[in-house]
């Protein structure tokens, strides 16, 4: 699965420490979402997509073999 | 690992304690902590036990959805390793015919292995990524 959280954060000026402040998780969450290691829950998912007011599917993508 | 079976954050420093504790006890009194007559050690025993359960079992800052991923996969690894350490002992211990390999690491181990896996993916993984070249973005 691809994210824009990158670009996201980019748009917003803010680092993964301060995205996962707002979002009350862990820095290496976000690092590991980012660079696709790890795939977020529907919550954190939502509450991502939340925050950077766009939709789900504007943030994350599913790739063929997913 | 369910989060409802963790401890408060302070545990880890408790646990810590009692770990220093343990061990320095051993090193100064050296007291047999396999002899369950012994009750200095037994003590040591439960404090070096109950100080590694103490330590793994602490809440971290943000106790998140990534973090349980970490301990479970911690948790496995851990696991894997003990079981593969022991049967590689017990195979010896059958080759050599020799008792002095039957291996006497349990649980203290297992949570030992399950710490460092643990702290290693936790706080040393992006460390070394970035010392040796394959660098994160944390930035921007």
């Amino acid at each position: 699965m691809k994210n824009s959280i990158k670009v996201e954060r980019a748009k917003k000026s803010i680092t993964q420490e301060e995205l996962a402040q707002k979002l009350n998780v862990s820095r290496q969450s976000i690092n590991a979402i980012e660079t696709g290691k790890f795939i977020p829950s529907t919550v954190l998912a939502l509450k991502i997509a939340r925050y950077f007011k766009v939709s789900v599917h504007d943030i994350f993508e599913l790739e063929k073999e997913d | 690992m369910i989060p409802y079976l963790l401890f408060p954050r302070f545990f880890k420093w408790l646990g810590l304690g009692l770990v220093v504790a343990g061990f320095g006890t051993v090193a100064l009194m050296q007291p047999d902590v396999d002899d369950f007559s012994d009750g200095l050690g037994l003590l040591v025993q439960i404090m070096i036990l109950a100080g590694l359960l103490f330590i793994s079992c602490a809440r971290e800052t943000y106790e998140d959805e990534f973090i349980k991923y970490y301990r479970l996969v911690s948790l496995q690894w851990a696991v894997l390793l003990l079981i593969v350490l022991r049967v590689s002992y017990k195979v010896m211990a059958w080759y050599t015919a020799d008792a002095g390999w039957t291996p006497h690491f349990q649980v203290n181990a297992l949570l030992i292995f399950y710490l460092a896996f643990f702290y290693y993916q936790l706080h040393l993984k992006d460390k070394l990524m970035n010392l040796f070249g394959k660098k994160e973005d944390q930035k921007r």
